[in-house]
């Protein structure tokens, strides 16, 4: 349904990512890994339609994604950008009844159906009994959360998110992750988002897309990409990488620089 | 990048002084009557016609002196004010300061007759509120510098819409502050000169004096601070410096905008990362603007003349438009 | 999706009855109220004050000709007047301070107002070297029926080149806008006074009166030449509402909603230069009321924009006709205008404002 041909971006002068061609699988979590500057925003961008193609294109459904309706492509996917503006004083549940902009005519005002959207919006990311607070008063993860409920009362098929856990304290970022997940799940929405942290991607990830340079490097399952001879390339660290929770892979990492074996400290694969 | 336009100091200064020195020169040159530079030698050492002598030694050179003086101000007070707060567009024009210095002297002429000491003074107090009033209303954001400027934006409206109702009960006066609120060195001798020169030359000589201290405001505050500096006091100092300048030249002239601006700009980039010349080429390039817009200002309409801040307001606004199109984000480079 | 059943019948009839009773629904009582009182006052007081008997004599023809005259051809088009302009310069400031995402926006800090100002006063200066006869009366009705006329032409113009200067890689910066509207607003400011100065003419002083925005010796004409704009401006913000409760999410998130953003910030700028280029054509730059009531409005209202825009609306219509009635009584026979006393107003109330936020 979503998928890239040689797809190339540019800001102005700048190439950002060249030639990309991957195809994002229907119904499952896909995770863009890579190293700062390699590209991930711009490319989620352009799956959301909002950068033109240096060269190739981004086809949503075989048709390219420059070519749709801009209210049409709303209604099949739902993107959260890295640092969302939050709207002075607005409260949870009239910030979530915006996702459903699409839905009507411009000049129109929420239906019941509109209303009946947002409480389940609000029901599936748990924020219910926060519905009538500003949104500003609540916390980072609670912040997510409204966000993506938001994104969820769009009710589209697709969900882009920008780096959704950069900058939340870790459980936030895992009940972040965990949400997704269960999202997946049980009712079928496609994910696709760009992380830093490889073992989070390697943990919720059913296939992982690693770009570097602008260019994509590796794509496959999480086993299949996180490599020690991958994560050594593309990120420039020695791992070790071990079997975390279902097996799938676990990497501990350290620095090039160093000769020695690292000393045995505790990590921890964490369920929140 | 701002490091390939670095040049040498001493070309730089160089070619600047010249090309002041000629403007001066031509400034000496044009006006009501055309005056050849023989004809300003010989009333220079009183062996020419009394006519010719007036013009040049009472109306010219006065004049000229007052654009150079205060072209150099306006180009100090900006720069200044640019380094202090790490605001590339930090200016007195842009922080209500002129706007509010223009009022103060507007009420004390209509509300009253002062004799003309008083008029720096009001200035200087009108001035003071008004930027005082931008950096409250910029509140804690002061460290995004488009907050203060929109600020300054803001405070400059309300000084201008009192100005203009002050102008409608000033009577007979009305017409003359008009001409006054657009800015021009018509006019100006030496009395004025005189009167103004104290206010100028002495923040001058103060800025001269306080270099390390400026430039170490330059840097992070935290860092500054680390080295020995009581930051906010400087600053504070700094600043009022930098309002003394341009309000004691608006009490005379009227308000002049844009050259606070530009000549600290220019001076940027011609100079790079050599900081040090920032000032004293900020102050050559200010009363060069200054004299070259009040050259246009008694040509461009002969035999009348314009008001000189009509023109810097035209020559400035697109450069300072080009700036903004030509930059990413207006944080001092 | 599934979803449970809802379970709520007759959910417009409870919504419509808890509007009524909330507490949005008082403050638009209060704020009609306080127009209707304001509106009664700006007719009965004055130079001359009439008393509420008399008034109602004026206005149902059976008073002395003088009360009739100062009823109906003096405070009633000049109150109206004022309250069409309050409307004007509110809704535009709303609007623009919306779009700049700058709560210290508005008309005449984008050079809106200043474009309107400077081709108003070219025009009438025009007017007055073409019609060079000797009648002073004659040069300014002639002048004052196009002016609004040029006014909107001049801030259409200027609303035209700050929207395209304040781009970002082909988009609409609102901080570059805002910026871009300050400095051609100084650039038109100096011209327009440069202009005047140069003129120097004995007309200056009806120039003057009009570019400190002024309701004085506005007519019943006046409010024709208005009201349309009125009409056409409520309209255009009608429709923009939903759209602008979209637009206040930053720019990538409003498109992916659906929303095409560069056709709706330019129709929201079209409108906001109607409104206010249509007032200052009319009684001249008038600042801080569009800069001053979207804020109250906002601080009442929440985040609910459709209960902000009504109240601009209501409040604007006040400020503006208590600053045309402070100003006409409080310095007897002297006239202060609108423009000054809402600015004096607004100033000290705006430092309230902002001290009180976060």
């Amino acid at each position: 349904m979503l998928r890239t041909e040689h797809l190339s971006l540019a800001y102005g002068d700048k190439p950002v990512v060249d030639n990309v061609s991957l195809a994002i699988p229907e119904g499952g979590i896909t995770c863009l890994l890579g190293p700062n500057g390699s590209g991930k925003s711009t490319l989620l961008k352009s799956f959301a339609g909002l950068l033109p193609p240096r060269s190739g294109q981004v086809f949503l459904d075989n048709r390219p994604v420059t070519q749709w309706d801009r209210r049409r492509l709303a209604l099949r996917l739902a993107m959260l950008p890295q640092k969302p503006i939050v709207p002075d004083g607005i409260r949870v549940r009239d910030l979530i009844a915006l996702g459903r902009f699409p839905h009507r005519k411009w000049w129109q005002r929420n239906l019941t159906t509109d209303d009946n959207a947002t409480i389940d919006a609000m029901a599936m990311t748990g924020v219910s009994d926060l519905a009538e607070r500003p949104v500003e008063a609540l916390s980072g993860g609670q912040q997510q959360r409204v966000w993506i409920a938001m994104a969820l009362a769009q009710e589209t098929d697709i969900l882009l998110l920008d780096e959704p856990t950069t900058f939340l304290d870790w459980g936030y970022q895992l009940e972040v992750l965990e949400l997704l997940s269960t999202l997946n799940r049980e009712h079928g929405l496609t994910v696709v988002m760009s992380l830093h942290d490889l073992n989070q991607a390697a943990q919720f990830a059913d296939r992982i897309a690693v770009l570097a340079n602008g260019q994509l490097d590796t794509i496959g399952s999480p086993a299949e990409v996180i490599t020690e001879s991958l994560v050594n390339r593309v990120f420039r660290v020695h791992t070790s990488i071990t079997a975390g929770r279902e097996g799938r892979p676990f990497c501990t990492g350290f620095a090039e620089s160093t000769q020695s074996r690292p000393k045995q400290r505790p990590h921890c694969t964490a369920a929140s | 990048m701002a490091n390939d336009a670095t040049l040498r100091p001493t070309a730089l200064y160089g070619a600047t002084v010249s090309f002041l020195a000629l403007l001066f020169v031509v400034g000496l040159m044009m006006g009501s009557r055309w005056i050849s530079p023989s004809q300003i030698l010989a009333a220079l050492d009183g062996s020419s016609d009394l006519l010719t002598r007036i013009t040049v030694l009472e109306l010219r050179l006065p004049r000229n002196l007052l654009g150079l003086l205060g072209g150099a101000a306006l180009g100090v007070a900006g720069a200044v004010m640019q380094g202090v707060t790490r605001n590339s567009l930090a200016s007195p024009g842009l922080t209500g300061v002129i706007a509010s210095a223009a009022l103060a002297v507007v009420s004390l002429r209509t509300l009253g007759s002062p004799g003309a000491m008083w008029l720096p003074l009001m200035a200087l107090g009108g001035g003071l509120l008004g930027g005082a009033l931008t950096f409250a209303i910029a509140g804690r954001r002061k460290l995004q510098p488009e907050r203060v400027v929109l600020a300054g934006i803001a405070v400059t409206s309300l000084a201008t819409a009192l100005t203009t109702g002050l102008l409608l009960v000033s009577g007979a006066e009305a017409a003359e502050l008009y001409y006054w609120l657009a800015g021009s060195l018509m006019g100006r001798g030496w009395l004025q000169l005189q009167m103004v020169l104290p206010w100028l030359l002495l923040p001058l000589f103060a800025l001269l004096v306080m270099q390390r201290p400026f430039r170490l405001l330059q840097l992070d505050d935290d860092l500054a601070q680390a080295m020995g500096l009581a930051v906010g006091r400087w600053r504070l100092v700094f600043l009022l410096l930098a309002l003394l300048l341009a309000a004691a030249l608006v009490a005379f002239t009227g308000p002049i905008v844009f050259i606070g601006l530009v000549a600290p700009h220019i001076a940027r980039r011609m100079i790079g990362n050599q900081i040090q010349h920032w000032l004293p080429l900020s102050a050559l390039l200010g009363g060069l603007l200054l004299l070259a817009a009040d050259i246009l200002a008694r040509q461009l309409a002969f035999p009348q003349e314009l008001p000189v801040g009509m023109l810097t307001a035209l020559i400035g606004a697109p450069w300072l438009i080009y700036l903004l199109n030509s930059r990413t984000s207006p944080r001092s480079a | 999706m599934t979803h449970p059943a809802t379970t709520t019948p007759r959910a417009d009839q409870r919504s419509l009855r808890k509007f009524c009773t909330s507490p949005i629904a008082r403050l638009i009582l209060a704020g009609g109220l306080s127009l209707a009182i304001v509106l009664v006052a700006g007719v009965q007081l004055g130079a001359i004050d009439l008393s509420w008997a008399q008034v109602w004599a004026g206005l149902t023809g059976d008073s002395s000709e003088h009360v009739q005259r100062v009823v109906f051809e003096l405070r009633l088009p000049r109150t109206l007047t004022g309250v069409l302009i309050g409307i004007h310069f509110a809704l535009s400031g709303w609007l623009l301070q919306l779009l700049s995402r700058n709560p210290l926006a508005e008309a005449g800090i984008l050079g809106i107002s200043a474009g309107a100002s400077l081709v108003a006063v070219v025009a009438f200066i025009i007017g007055d070297w073409l019609v060079s006869s000797a009648n002073p009366y004659n040069n300014t009705s002639f002048a004052l029926q196009y002016l609004p006329l040029f006014a909107m032409a001049g801030g259409l113009v200027t609303a035209l080149a700050v929207y395209f200067l304040g781009m970002r890689h082909g988009h609409l910066s609102p901080v570059k806008m805002t910026l871009t509207g300050a400095v051609i607003a100084g650039m038109l400011h100096a011209l327009t006074t440069g202009a005047l100065a140069f003129w120097g003419h004995a007309h200056t002083e009806l120039v003057a009166q009009w570019l400190a925005g002024s309701l004085y010796g506005a007519e019943w004409q006046h409010l024709h030449t208005l009201l349309p704009w009125t009409l056409i401006g409520l309209a255009g913000v009608a429709l923009l509402v939903r759209p602008l409760e979209v637009m206040q999410l930053d720019d990538e998130h409003v498109r992916t909603l659906g929303l095409v953003l560069n056709r709706w910030r330019a129709f929201a700028l079209l409108i906001a230069t109607l409104l206010a280029a249509s007032a200052v054509g009319v009684v001249g730059p008038v600042g801080f009321i569009g800069l001053l009531i979207p804020h109250i409005s906002r601080r009442l209202a929440g985040a609910n924009l459709p209960v902000q825009l009504v109240l601009c609306v209501l409040l604007g219509a006040v400020l503006a006709v208590l600053a045309d009635l402070l100003g006409r009584t409080l310095f007897s026979p002297y006239e202060v205008p609108v423009g000054v006393v809402s600015a004096v107003l607004g100033v000290p109330f705006f430092l309230y404002l902002l001290s009180r936020q976060p």
